[in-house]
């Protein structure tokens, strides 16, 4: 009993005496609460969607949403039928909102045919279309949503994936037309140029009355004077990065890491392999609870795989994926 | 106050917070940015201006994700795992690892008191002494409040049990269970933390399960 008593009084004292010299808590330096609250605010109006003067519904978009409701538009009552009458139909919504906080668009708001996205400098912005593709506008990007299978591309740079399935979608630029066959691949306007960049499947470019084939892995340039340039380009890294900065976070709660490993790669780029073959069936078994919110489709494997039991590792382009401490090849 | 108690009370904040109350972000200043702070400045070994960046980047990611804390642990732990996944993620990028604190020896408290009071000069040995500090802080900012402040009146101002006991608005009973309970869970935080720093970064912490059938 005596020893049990001096050792509490001696655990006692040796927290007293850790505590006693290291002496009071350090605050929080004033600047940096007043920068966590104007982050926090900054937060707290994008949500609301306090008006900037960016990401906006160009001038050209509210016009055509006015002659939509009054109904005496040509064009739009060719697209949707006189029979149409109210609000015009959705054709796509929006996913995400990257960079400063801000600007009248929200995550979830809807937008029509007609409308036009813009993004300025350190801006990116993700849609979802009706027909289930993705759609990712660059920085200093102007993208109007002619229809649900056009985009007219003004500046900038917009990614499509059509999730696999052929969907027929067309990029439209002054210079020509870009025409998906079931693919991801990315549109840029250039100086005098534009190009299209092909992560996988095919796409067709439509240069006046000749059509030229890029297959996955090519990058073809063309320039206003008629010559085209082709050159190699890698699923994964660089030419992508920009894509997955724009990406919409992945919700995990609930979902298996099978299904986290398929959004990982379809951003990514990377190739999926599992060290053990038997290692793709329990992936579908293991449930994940918890966010990822805020993290790439690069980052968040790190932050999920090894709370599952796995390792992994990336090699050339491919996701490795093994058990916690094993050797995984 | 118990756990349960505390997970509820950091969901009403975080409601709270998401309807743009100014007093709720006074309320959050006070119980969690400061351990934030500090916990920023142990996972980048006290480059203050990367303990910024961190701190920043941190809440940027938490004020856009507020919805996504479920009171599953406290609002400062959830905090700490999105710093601790900044932080790693930073190092990651530059392919350096942040300098790990060497405590050297024992489970800690006793090695780091040694330490504390040593009066040693040398450059190496003053940084040993900052580290130790701030995660003795660190401990107490991962206590229950009113353990860690109960801790702090007691030994750094001294204060009789009785006077803590008016401070918590609690009988003096109360205050000696209070104390007795703070030293222990003190103790166990402190080994916590120091095994975390000793394991270097491993990520936001996700529960997974596995699918029967």
């Amino acid at each position: 009993m005596k020893e049990v008593t001096d050792d509490l009084r001696s655990d006692d004292e040796t927290v007293g005496r850790v505590i006693h010299a290291t002496g009071p808590r350090p605050p929080l330096p004033d600047d940096l609460r007043e920068a966590a609250r104007e982050t926090w605010r900054a937060k707290l109006e994008a949500r609301a969607g306090t008006p900037r003067p960016y990401r906006r519904w160009s001038p050209w978009a509210l016009a055509a949403a006015l002659l939509l409701v009054a109904g005496v538009s040509a064009f739009l009552g060719y697209r949707f039928g006189p029979a149409r009458v109210g609000a015009p139909p959705v054709i796509a919504t929006v996913e995400g909102l990257f960079g400063p906080p801000g600007g009248t668009l929200k995550t979830g708001d809807a937008l029509s045919a007609g409308a036009a996205v813009e993004t300025g400098p350190g801006e990116r912005v993700a849609l979802r279309l009706a027909g289930g593709e993705a759609v990712r506008l660059d920085v200093a990007t102007r993208l109007e949503l002619e229809s649900a299978a056009v985009l007219a591309l003004r500046r900038g740079a917009v990614y499509l994936d059509s999730g696999g399935g052929s969907q027929d979608l067309a990029v439209k630029t002054r210079f020509g037309v870009a025409r998906d066959v079931g693919t991801q691949f990315e549109v840029r306007l250039l100086d005098g140029a534009w190009s299209v960049q092909v992560r996988e499947g095919e796409v067709r470019l439509e240069l006046g009355d000749e059509t030229v084939a890029a297959p996955a892995g090519t990058t073809v340039t063309a320039r206003s004077d008629g010559t085209l340039e082709r050159a190699a380009v890698s699923a994964h890294g660089a030419p992508w990065d920009w894509v997955l900065r724009a990406s919409p976070p992945f919700e995990l709660e609930g979902r298996s890491v099978r299904e986290f490993l398929a959004w990982v790669t379809r951003e990514t780029g990377w190739r999926l392999r599992f060290a053990d073959p038997e290692l793709e069936r329990e992936t579908r078994e293991i449930i994940a609870h918890g966010s990822i919110a805020g993290l790439t489709a690069a980052e968040a494997p790190e932050v999920v795989l090894p709370s599952s039991g796995l390792d992994y590792r990336t090699t050339g382009g491919t996701l490795v994926i093994a058990r916690a401490g094993g050797s995984g090849n | 106050m118990p756990e349960d108690e505390h997970h509820h009370r950091d969901q009403a904040l975080v409601r709270r917070l998401m309807d743009g109350d100014e007093a709720a972000f006074e309320q959050l200043s006070e119980q969690c940015l400061g351990g934030l702070w500090r916990f920023a400045l142990t996972r980048v070994g006290h480059d203050e201006q990367l303990a910024r960046e961190m701190f920043q980047s941190t809440l940027a990611t938490a004020f856009e994700t507020l919805a996504a804390y479920r009171g599953e642990s406290t609002l400062l732990s959830w905090l700490c795992g999105i710093c601790r996944f900044k932080v790693g993620s930073h190092y990651r990028t530059r392919r350096r690892r942040p300098r790990e604190v060497d405590l050297d020896a024992g489970d800690g408290l006793e090695a780091v008191l040694g330490t504390l009071t040593s009066s040693g000069g040398d450059p190496e040995e003053r940084l040993r002494r900052r580290e130790m500090t701030t995660l003795v802080h660190l401990a107490l900012d991962q206590l229950p409040e009113r353990y860690g402040r109960a801790l702090e009146w007691k030994y750094l101002e001294g204060l009789p049990v009785g006077e803590i006991a008016g401070r918590l608005q609690v009988g003096l009973k109360a205050a000696e269970s209070i104390l007795s309970r703070a030293r222990p869970a003190f103790r166990a935080a402190f080994q916590k933390l120091h095994r975390d720093v000793e394991g270097g970064y491993r990520g936001l912490r996700l529960v997974t399960e596995r699918r029967s059938g």
